[in-house]
């Protein structure tokens, strides 16, 4: 079966479209004629990899943007990486200018290719943020062909477009723009440590309505001595464009007691400097989890993805609780539609954990309770973080689909 | 009031690299987001002198009241010539027309035009332009127109590397409380002959951990392999003591290529688990500190030096601003000494952890010492400032 990739090359493009094949690593290049002495230059040049994917032979090929009329072959184009690659963006977070790029160069060229190209087209956009692709202002599904295949991050869409995990998943590795990749290493480090300030942390960037509903509960029924909430500098920067909007939320929130700021601007070597996502994220990793034993992290409950926030986590092996039940709902069914058992989890069920903070006080407040609790959510993200490796080591959502060509919707 | 025109973009991480140990406050730096600030001009002060600072990438250069700074690597990088301070080497070639382009520019200024060539390579590339003052990382410069700057030198691992050396300040949290499975390692990347030597006597040691990388012997590799060497780890290899470090594996695993940054990653994420006392060889003898040694100072990683000439260049540093370093209680002159002070040591448990502690202790009262000297001084404007650019070599050892 032969591939086009239309993208220019690089050995993290190859593992982010075809990790799970069989492939010896050494054998995916990675210095080229044209990156030998400046590594993030992405190849331009055709770049041809034999590997074999459920005793498929695949002839993959990264053509960047030859070959479009080939009717032979499958064409993957991936809209994140065509904004990476034109320098519109520097990771997947920046949705406006790399839909706006697609819309107006991209659309119009991919629907006048022939019928037979369109239907091995397969088109990705894997963002982090949960939009429908057929959502008002977005709207791309809906001027795109429907014969081309169109795939993202989504684990239900009310539209044709398919959901992906083991691509959603490896989009937070490779490339590397963002440095959750480091998480998964950090994961040996992270292990070992067994000093903490507190049981509980409930870290907030920004600060708004549905953060400050949590922080009262927060408040109201869990010990001080055992729980922080920590918010970041960020929330009163100019950086913050939302910070008029939601004033009153956080000079609310400002009155409880015992809120730990973290500085994102400190002096010299404790600068995180501006509010990009790599030094999030890296800030995250080396201030946010040695606080506490457990960090309750808020995923937006309303998008059907997942964010950089739980997949930290999972990949450092961090023990975590989520503001939703529904984030574990949703990691379950990914693990189910993985094929694995799903495991049980240690918390009883709640909408939001402000409902269950009273059991949450009778754990923290016993020690062996507490330490049952913590046990029990260890295995729990184990179980889950194996699940999530495994698969993407074996197993390849984009080719399942352009081998078997049926809907994988699993809610 | 002193003017530095630096001709550079800005950023903050740029702000630390040239001007720490200022009396500025951060949330008066600001940190770009979205859009980018190329130019920026404050004022502040350094050690009671009042100075003017302005980011003006490629303009004023005609000014003639202040000092024009400019950083090769910071322009290659800036260009997307270079990735990272480390690769400088590559560009070699093209330092003499930049030079010239540079000097072109600033005309009949070429007195306050202030170089820095900072490529942690030392004697390798050294300056030998006369026309100029340059600002470089070998210790002790050849060149009566060379200054070494210590601090500009260690931050230029922080602040303007392009490789994430930060992180090891805050990985020293985390280092305390793993559990090593060796007590000492050995870690090579390239395989040269003194190295594999080395190598070969310390494998033959029952407590110290030798890993050399994949690198040497993969196929895209640009080194040129010594038969000899070959041979010799192949010989090796049989020790259960010797182990490679697969630079290539599955998906996540994979390192990829042999950049810069994927090794810092491997050195952060393989390299400092191994063992609770690295064996490193900074190379003194090129006159020059390199991420080697700085890393694990950041980290608090105890470090055992094929050289001892590491410890006492790091002392003095201390010394020289006023801080009292940490004085080993032992002292070796040669690889073959450290080897027999390693096995006098590795004796018994209890002379073990005695030894360990006083590497550890040196590397805390380092690491402590350094940071605050990083953040009170600056080597650079101790020079300008304290009208020290007259001439003479400033060795420092």
């Amino acid at each position: 079966m032969k591939i086009y990739v239309h993208h220019k090359y690089t050995y993290e493009l190859f593992w982010y479209f075809f990790h799970g094949v069989e492939v010896d690593p050494r054998k995916v290049p990675v210095v080229t004629e044209q990156n030998r002495y400046q590594v993030k230059v992405w190849d331009s040049n055709v770049q041809k990899i034999q590997a074999k994917y459920k005793g498929i032979d695949l002839d993959i090929q990264f053509v960047n943007d030859r070959h479009w009329n080939d009717e032979s072959a499958h064409h993957i184009f991936d809209v994140t990486i065509n904004a990476l690659q034109q320098g519109l963006s520097s990771d997947r977070m920046f949705i406006l200018p790399t839909m706006e790029g697609f819309k107006k160069d991209w659309i119009p060229f991919l629907n006048k290719l022939s019928s037979t190209v369109r239907k091995n087209t397969h088109i990705l956009w894997i963002s982090w943020e949960g939009f429908e692709l057929n959502e008002e202002g977005i709207d791309v599904s809906n001027s795109l062909d429907s014969d081309i295949n169109l795939y993202n991050d989504n684990i239900v869409n009310s539209d044709k477009t398919k959901y992906i995990f083991s691509q959603s998943f490896m989009s937070f590795i490779f490339p590397d723009t963002t440095a959750t990749r480091e998480y998964y290493f950090f994961y040996d480090w992270l292990k070992l440590k067994t000093e903490y300030e507190y049981k509980l942390l409930y870290p907030v960037r920004r600060v708004y309505d549905s953060k400050l509903h949590m922080v009262r509960g927060i408040k109201k029924d869990l010990s001080e001595k055992d729980t922080l909430i920590s918010y970041s500098s960020f929330t009163d920067s100019e950086h913050y464009v939302w910070r008029h909007q939601y004033e009153k939320d956080y000079n609310e929130f400002l009155q409880y007691p015992n809120l730990r700021r973290l500085e994102k601007r400190g002096y010299n070597i404790e600068d995180f400097g501006g509010e990009w996502m790599r030094n999030n994220m890296e800030e995250g990793m080396w201030k946010m989890f040695g606080i506490a034993e457990v960090n309750l992290i808020h995923e937006n409950p309303m998008v059907q993805c997942f964010s950089e926030k739980t997949i930290c986590h999972i990949l450092a092996g961090k023990l975590f609780i989520d503001a939703h039940y529904r984030t574990i709902q949703k990691l379950h069914k990914v693990i189910e539609l993985l094929g694995y058992e799903v495991p049980s989890y240690p918390l009883p069920e709640y909408d939001d954990i402000t409902n269950i903070t009273p059991w949450l006080r009778e754990q923290m407040d016993d020690e062996e309770m507490w330490k049952k609790l913590k046990e029990e959510l260890r295995v729990w993200l184990e179980y889950v973080r194996k699940c999530f490796l495994e698969s993407v080591n074996t197993q390849n959502s984009l080719l399942d689909e352009i081998l078997s060509k049926k809907s994988i919707n699993i809610l | 009031m002193k003017k530095f025109y630096i001709h550079h973009k800005y950023s903050n991480d740029l702000f630390w690299y040239f001007f720490h140990g200022t009396s500025i406050n951060t949330k008066d730096i600001p940190a770009p987001h979205f859009t980018e600030i190329n130019k920026f001009k404050i004022n502040t002060s350094y050690k009671n002198n009042n100075i003017c600072v302005e980011f003006c990438d490629d303009t004023n250069w005609s000014r003639s009241d202040g000092y024009h700074l400019f950083d090769f690597h910071v322009y290659l990088m800036q260009n997307n010539i270079i990735l990272n301070r480390g690769s400088s080497n590559l560009k070699v070639k093209d330092f003499q027309e930049i030079l010239n382009n540079v000097k072109d520019k600033v005309k009949n200024n070429k007195k306050n035009l202030h170089l820095f060539y900072i490529d942690w390579e030392g004697d390798f590339h050294t300056i030998t332009d006369k026309g100029c003052k340059f600002f470089v990382d070998e210790i002790n410069p050849r060149q009566i127109n060379n200054f070494y700057c210590f601090t500009n030198t260690f931050l230029s691992f922080i602040h303007s590397s392009g490789l994430n050396i930060k992180n090891a300040y805050f990985l020293k949290d985390y280092l305390s409380d793993y559990k090593f499975d060796n007590r000492l390692s050995y870690s090579i990347r390239r395989l040269e002959k003194f190295k594999v030597d080395r190598l070969r006597k310390l494998s033959k040691l029952s407590d110290v951990c030798c890993t050399y990388s994949s690198f040497y012997f993969n196929e895209d590799t640009d080194v040129i392999r010594d038969d000899g060497v070959v041979k010799l780890i192949d010989i090796l290899s049989k020790n259960k003591n010797l182990k490679k470090i697969e630079k290539r594996g599955y998906g996540i695993d994979d390192w990829g290529s042999e950049n810069n940054q994927n090794n810092i990653n491997e050195l952060f994420f393989k390299i400092l688990k191994i063992s609770e006392v690295d064996i490193i060889d900074e190379w003194f003898s090129v006159n020059h500190i390199s991420e080697k040694s700085v890393i694990r100072i950041l980290c608090e990683k105890p470090i055992l030096a094929t050289e001892y000439e590491l410890y006492d260049f790091y002392n003095k540093i201390q010394k020289k601003y006023g801080k009292t370093p940490y004085d080993l209680n032992f002292r070796y002159n040669s690889f073959d000494d450290m080897l027999n002070l390693l096995k006098e040591n590795l004796n018994t448990d209890d002379s073990w952890v005695i030894f360990k502690n006083e590497l550890h202790n040196w590397a805390k009262i380092t690491r402590k010492n350094l940071i605050e000297i990083c953040y009170n001084n600056n080597s650079y404007l101790d020079l300008v400032l304290g009208n020290k650019l007259n001439g003479s070599l400033n060795n420092i050892i």
